[in-house]
């Protein structure tokens, strides 16, 4: 089977970081962890994965990165990069360059996304 | 950039200064915005055409609602600036569940496969990756489902195509390639017809020559164009063409034509000899919609004197036998849209005529009057 490159999981650990956008969508309110995504993307042959940023609070926008780094620890795969939380509307000049300094830094993080466009649920729920 | 945000923030100077810092150094950026917010994204990746960037989830169309037109026009637009890249993901999440009951992907594919066709044809297989958007994709069915719907409208892509989206190359210096058979299938998704009006404006007939009846009056009864009256010099004539198709009228002047219809939005079909078109269109009140037979006078000065009417008048006037109109035309446009044809520096144009004589009697056997109305034909 042909292994397809997934660039967009998000993964949910609730119990460690703030998704404060899943109040609106409830089938979204419990974990979306590392292994529910595998078992389900191994057998498609889907991998290797890049987590996309799951929109999480400002303040734990590091401890979602640091989060992906653990889990592409994980032996049995299948993430290998990260597409990182950003706020390019942020007006701190010298915060946000040292933001860019230490994030394009990491050798995970792949690219960048300014947060979710499902956070306000608007475009499921008509 | 996101629609929680205001549209007009990702325009702030600061807002784009961050980005370019945040890009300096190769890494795309993800456009996650919805297809209302694609004109301004295609204002962002624009003006920062050093920066990579990635529309997410083939630019949000509202799948269930059936958004199609806009968000193809603005998917062509963004996929023709080098630096945006597309996503195939998310689409699955827009759709209208209560339309996929059971197990069954194909009426999942049927859904979503004009938007995914689109984006592979307007952005080419180099500048489109893959993504499950996994867990969002559950909102309907699943990933599973998502990468089953994947597989079966790939069906028609080589082994080269799915390795490129199936790796995420990024080959840019490769040309857009498509299989024989996804152009054949895409090939009739061009566009052939021009869209029809819902409410077609009523046609005054000026004219009832053999043209009228062979050409005219079955067109637009095919088209179903309401015919209200017809005038013509020959009153004999215009009497039997009204017989002949049903038409309500037949004015014994022009000026009770032009009186019968003043309290109605009509369009005037001009089908006259050339010569007396000018003096015609004179007489027609101002501002009148009308559609002018070939040739437009017979001559340069009567084809100008003709235009200084229709200004004067501020006459909506039209040469009709356009070729704009025609299926082929159509298509050719559209696929050039689609950017199948690439680049356009050049257009030749190449005309092959049978010159059907005999149809035509009143030409008489004067090669010369032959090759003026043809040409007069082209030029217009």
């Amino acid at each position: 089977m042909r292994q397809w490159l997934d660039t967009h999981v998000h993964l949910l650990y609730p119990e460690r970081l703030h998704y404060d956008w899943t109040a609106a969508l409830p089938a979204l309110q419990h974990p979306f962890h590392l292994r529910d995504y595998r078992s389900e993307a191994q057998s498609l042959g889907i991998g290797p994965a890049l987590h996309m940023e799951a929109d999480v609070r400002e303040a734990d926008i590091e401890a979602e990165t640091e989060l992906v780094e653990e889990l592409a620890k994980d032996p049995s795969g299948p993430m290998v990069g990260a597409i990182s939380s950003c706020r390019p509307e942020s007006t701190d000049v010298r915060a946000f360059a040292s933001v860019v300094e230490r994030t394009t830094a990491n050798p995970l993080i792949r690219g960048f996304q300014a947060r979710a466009a499902y956070t306000a649920g608007r475009t499921f729920r008509k | 950039m996101l629609h929680t945000q205001p549209d007009e923030l990702s325009a702030s100077e600061r807002f784009r200064a961050n980005l370019r810092l945040l890009t300096a150094q190769g890494h795309p950026f993800d456009l996650c915005v919805l297809s209302r917010q694609l004109p301004q994204a295609a204002e962002l990746a624009k003006s920062l055409h050093n920066a990579t960037f990635v529309l997410d989830h083939c630019g949000m169309p509202r799948v269930a609602s059936g958004e199609f037109e806009y968000w193809r026009k603005d998917i062509r637009t963004l996929a023709t600036l080098p630096n945006v890249h597309c996503k195939i993901s998310g689409v699955i999440a827009y759709g209208d569940p209560s339309r996929w009951q059971g197990s069954d992907v194909a009426p999942v594919a049927e859904d979503l496969r004009p938007y995914i066709e689109q984006v592979i044809q307007s952005f080419g297989w180099q500048r489109i990756v893959w993504g499950s958007d996994f867990p969002v994709c559950k909102l309907t069915k699943g990933l599973t489902t998502w990468k089953h719907v994947t597989d079966l409208l790939l069906q028609g892509a080589s082994d080269s195509e799915l390795e490129a989206l199936a790796h995420g190359k990024r080959a840019a210096h490769l040309p857009v390639k498509l299989t024989e058979n996804a152009l054949m299938s895409t090939a009739q998704s061009l566009q052939q017809a021009w869209p029809t009006p819902k409410r077609p404006i009523p046609i005054v007939m000026i004219g009832a020559g053999g043209i009228v009846n062979d050409a005219h009056m079955p067109a637009y009864r095919k088209a179903g164009f309401p015919v209200v009256g017809i005038f013509d010099e020959n009153r004999d004539r215009a009497q039997a063409t009204a017989e002949r198709w049903d038409i309500a009228r037949a004015w014994s002047s022009l000026d009770e034509a032009i009186a019968d219809t003043a309290a109605r939005k009509v369009i005037f079909d001009v089908a006259i000899p050339p010569t007396a078109t000018l003096a015609l269109l004179e007489r027609l009140p101002a501002a009148a919609s009308v559609l002018m037979q070939k040739p437009m006078g017979v001559n340069l000065e009567q084809a100008r004197a003709i235009v200084d009417c229709c200004r004067r008048k501020q006459l909506v006037a039209a040469v009709n036998h356009q070729l704009r109109f025609a299926p082929y035309m159509l298509a050719v446009r559209d696929a050039f849209h689609r950017g199948w044809l690439g680049a356009m520096t050049d257009v030749e144009m190449q005309l092959n005529v049978a010159d059907p004589w005999h149809l035509f009697p009143f030409l008489g056997r004067w090669s010369g009057w032959r090759s003026r109305y043809i040409r007069s034909t082209i030029w217009i």
